[in-house]
């Protein structure tokens, strides 16, 4: 009642509204003057309510907690590996974030409650470590995620439990239908199959980026159904899935479609490719999953018909057509009159089915590289095959490490550990170009420094001993190389300590 | 004592930078004792930065150009002491080391001893008087100023004011500052928080309301106890000097260091630190305003035996510390208020000592976390809702320490909103 006159006049003014008659007990109560001006009277009756208010506060009883999580089966890291975690979380040897993750998984480790909100920010942007994240963030963790929107990405990748697949969210159905996929691949497509019709677009396309986990000739049935959907971006994952499946009756229509139009005619001195484009756009191509105006290669809209199913057609294609090997058909192509069109889209179709032989094969005979997609192809290439590259260019001495050589590119792109031998082999090589090229006002390889930095990510931190040896001869502050040897050392010194501390924990 | 890793952190002005130089291989002939720590770091340059640490306090010093203070030479060598303590094997300080805390134990016995004489105190203090009472004229020329501006308001409405005009209270705040009003001035300057918020004409209202009393009270101001008169010339401005109550006899206790933190201001750095004397069962705040280099160093989640000498208040609360020992110990949790209907009856009982609690500490027991309406707030055992400041940003982090459980909540209560400052989950520390 008080309070709402004294709002009244607040909001009027002493000169519009005032007290009424009806007041003057309370104010009398209150021990306010009466003899006071309107302004004072106001005043000290708003402060005697707003101390009255204060001391007789009473707070509201609420049902509103949130249900606490559920204890940790794993033990948290130790107070080394927390101060690593927290230099990390602060800008130092950011980088080496995900080998941390990954290193605590392997121990069977989980943070601490302090870095969950950090690392959980940190993982909205990092799919490819989710995973192991999910499992490193403890119950807590998981816990935590539920209560953040910016964290529910979590949700993909937690264990998920059974949902009722018709009522359920796409949030929800998502990690069920990925666990399905392994334990009961055919109920994962029945049950998608039964709401197909009534999903959204982008829920199709997540859906259907699960199938391609467990890829296999059961699939086929549902699969080509969806040959025919109307909206381009699901046909084009529908028609990358079948090309996947090797015995597909999609993948047969894409041979029949290349032989048709490709045809190899050998004689005793050379091989002559060739090759009938299609004369326009027709019903055959569009069922084939061929988009009229996509350019995808070199060359004419015919040539990019044709190239857009060479992609999709495993290179072991060529193997039949040629009847010789893959280095020797890439020989073969790169010296045709097509070696534009076809080295680029036969290149793509080795990664598109990761290919190792193929992708071995095009790295190794192809000598104009500018048709291939080279980060896509390094990246493509398998520890073991690409240890066995980087060996081959390690013999061409310490020039291969200059810009844009092989060796330089295979290191520069690949993402994957270097072998211990290789790691030793190349140190050497920095170490001889460290000594040609250090003197202050020469030229130097200022491409092969960065990638120094790449390396200490990508080495084993074990060889730490024997990698120090031999840098720092004649080497002081100041001098090109000091920088980054410096740096390089320091990351792995870094890495070293950090694999020890959750090994001894 | 061990400090921790945030515990030094938390003394960074750049804290980024420091963790990068909290590395091995940037240090060299360093070394530790019970009182000290030193080494060597590599910077651009040719020489290494000399760099030591006093951990009694603590205090720093770096040969390093840098303005920051502490620097990041300083910041990085404490952390990457306290997380690789046996890094540190050479014991033997250098001589620039020994020779830096021979001087500041100088300096401090020489500020300690300096005494004036007689004649000079009573020169001295007749200035003294002659200052205050021009001071006391500028004063109430300011505050005669000050009611007529708000009676106008109050007599037009607070209808007519616009929210979106902070310019029209900034004015009004520097002229108080000028009038040597600095504790009106910065009453003034609050309310431009108050005017976005959905509640701001009851806000303001009450915050005039306020500077009002402080008006009136002051003209008959002769008439307050002498501790309340104390009170009220702090909150118009007229803060009782440090030199003026040091040498008095100080409450010795165990203090634990329930909070640091600190906000900007213009050019200066407001450093709050609450503590709790663990025998006396007393709240201490200590606030510290600072340009360049913050006058103690005390860090979060430790406590320590130390006197404190509090300043002449009906509600003694601010106070100052007379040593910082080296010597720390584990934080005790403080008692705790059971409920929160506990915490509020004694938040009404103090308002009879003094009208006025800007700031004031709260802490109670078994709270959870729980959301209502949108907003994150707290509940107790008999779940009552504490609300939180709606600009609250640590929310993710207390949920994340308490898992949902029951923790214990230190906090300042202002306008029926708690800020948390940190937390006890099960007698572990938790610095916000």
């Amino acid at each position: 009642m008080m309070r709402d006159k004294i709002l009244k006049i607040a909001v009027l003014g002493t000169e519009k509204s005032f007290f009424t008659e009806e007041d003057q007990e309370t104010l009398k109560q209150w021990q306010i003057p009466e003899n006071a001006s309107p302004e004072q009277i106001f005043l000290q009756s708003a402060l005697i309510y707003s101390k009255m208010q204060q001391a007789g506060f009473l707070p509201q009883k609420l049902d509103a907690q949130i249900l606490p999580a559920t204890p940790e089966s794993r033990p948290a890291i130790g107070a080394k590996s927390m101060f690593h975690l927290g230099l990390m979380l602060g800008g130092t040897h950011h980088q080496v974030l995900p080998e941390f993750i990954e290193l605590v998984d392997v121990y069977q480790k989980r943070v601490d409650f302090q870095f969950l909100p950090n690392l959980l920010d940190w993982g909205v942007a990092k799919t490819d470590i989710q995973t192991s994240l999910s499992r490193i963030l403890g119950q807590r963790g998981k816990w935590l995620s539920r209560l953040n929107d910016q964290w529910e990405y979590l949700y993909e990748v937690l264990e998920p439990s059974q949902v009722d697949w018709e009522m359920s969210s796409f949030k929800e159905r998502k990690p069920y239908l990925r666990s399905l996929r392994i334990t009961d691949p055919p109920q994962a497509t029945e049950l998608l199959e039964k709401t197909w019709d009534q999903e959204e677009t982008n829920h199709k396309v997540g859906f259907l980026k699960i199938f391609a986990e467990n890829l296999s000739l059961a699939d086929e049935p549902f699969l080509e159904k969806l040959r025919t959907e109307r909206r381009k971006e699901v046909r084009a994952l529908v028609f990358q899935l079948l090309a996947k499946i090797p015995q597909s009756r999609y993948n047969h229509q894409l041979r029949q479609y290349l032989d048709k139009h490709i045809d190899i005619q050998s004689n005793l001195i050379k091989n002559a490719i060739d090759i009938k484009f299609p004369h326009e756009f027709d019903r055959e191509q569009k069922d084939l999953g061929v988009v009229e105006k996509s350019i995808i290669a070199k060359g004419g809209q015919k040539a990019n018909w044709l190239a857009q199913i060479i992609v999709k057609v495993h290179p072991d294609f060529w193997l039949d057509k040629f009847q010789k090997k893959p280095d020797e058909i890439v020989n073969l192509i790169q010296k045709s009159e097509w070696n534009e069109l076809l080295i680029g889209t036969i290149s793509q179709a080795a990664v598109f089915h990761g290919d190792q032989l193929w992708l071995s094969a095009f790295f190794d005979q192809t000598h104009n590289k500018h048709n291939l997609n080279l980060p896509e192809l390094i990246q493509a290439l398998e520890e073991t095959y690409l240890n066995r590259l980087v060996e081959k260019e390690i013999k061409q001495g310490v020039e291969a490490l200059y810009h844009n050589k092989t060796l330089f590119l295979l290191l520069e792109y690949s993402q994957t550990k270097l072998s211990d031998p290789n790691t030793r082999h190349i140190i050497k090589l920095y170490q001889e170009l460290v000594r040609k090229e250090n003197r202050k006002g020469s030229y130097y390889q200022w491409q092969t420094k960065n990638l120094l930095k790449k390396l200490g990510l990508r080495i084993n931190p074990d060889l730490l001993p024997e990698i120090r040896e031999g840098w720092t001869e004649n080497l002081e502050n100041g001098d090109h190389w000091f920088a980054d040897i410096t740096e390089f050392l320091r990351l792995l010194e870094f890495r070293k300590e950090v694999k020890d501390a959750l090994k001894n924990d | 004592m061990n400090y921790t890793y945030e515990q030094v952190l938390s003394l960074a002005t750049d804290a980024g930078n420091a963790k990068k130089v909290a590395t091995k291989t940037l240090w060299s002939n360093h070394g530790a004792d019970a009182q000290c720590v030193w080494g060597e770091c590599k910077g651009s340059g040719q020489k290494p930065y000399y760099t030591a640490i006093d951990l009694n306090g603590p205090a720093f010093k770096c040969s390093c150009p840098s303005r920051q203070f502490p620097c990041k030479h300083s910041i990085g060598l404490f952390l990457l002491y306290v997380s690789e303590k046996t890094h540190f094997t050479n014991q033997e300080p250098p001589n620039w080391v020994l020779e830096w805390i021979l001087k500041r134990h100088q300096n401090a016995a020489q500020k300690k001893e300096k005494e004036i004489s007689p004649e000079q105190k009573a020169k001295n203090d007749a200035d003294k008087v002659k200052r205050q009472e021009k001071r006391i004229q500028t004063m109430q020329s300011g505050l005669n100023d000050l009611e007529v501006w708000i009676q106008d308001i109050v007599r037009q409405g607070l209808g007519n004011l616009r929210t979106d005009d902070l310019a029209y209270w900034d004015e009004q705040s520097r002229r108080m500052t000028d009038a040597q009003l600095k504790g009106i001035s910065n009453l003034l300057r609050e309310v431009q928080d108050m005017l976005p918020q959905e509640n701001w004409m009851e806000l303001v209202l009450e915050r005039l309301a306020e500077i009002n009393l402080l008006i009136q009270v002051f003209k008959t101001r002769s008439k307050l106890p002498p501790d309340l008169e104390k009170d009220l010339m702090n909150w118009i401005g007229v803060n009782t000097k440090k030199e003026d109550i040091i040498d008095q006899a100080g409450l010795k206790d165990t203090w634990s260091v329930l909070s640091v933190t600190e906000t900007e201001e213009d050019l200066f750095t407001t450093r709050k630190t609450w503590l709790w004397g663990q025998q006396s069962q007393r709240f201490a705040l200590i606030l510290d305003f600072y340009r360049d280099e913050p006058p103690n160093l005390l860090v979060a989640g430790i406590s320590m035996k130390a006197e404190m000498v509090f300043y002449p208040s009906a509600f003694p609360l601010r106070a100052l510390i007379k040593d910082i020992p080296a010597n720390h110990e584990p934080i005790i949790a403080p008692l705790a208020f059971d409920s929160f209907v506990e915490f509020l009856d004694q938040y009404a009982s103090d308002h009879q000592k003094i009208p006025f609690h800007w700031t004031y500490p709260c802490i109670i027991h078994r709270v959870s976390p729980a959301e209502y309406n949108g907003y994150f707030c707290l509940l107790d055992h008999l779940n009552h809702q504490i609300e939180l400041n709606r600009s609250y940003t640590k929310k993710w982090k207390i949920l994340a320490i308490s898992g949902g459980h029951p923790f214990t909540i230190f906090g300042d209560w202002k306008n029926y909103r708690l800020e948390p400052l940190a937390l006890f989950v099960q007698d572990q520390y938790y610095d916000l």
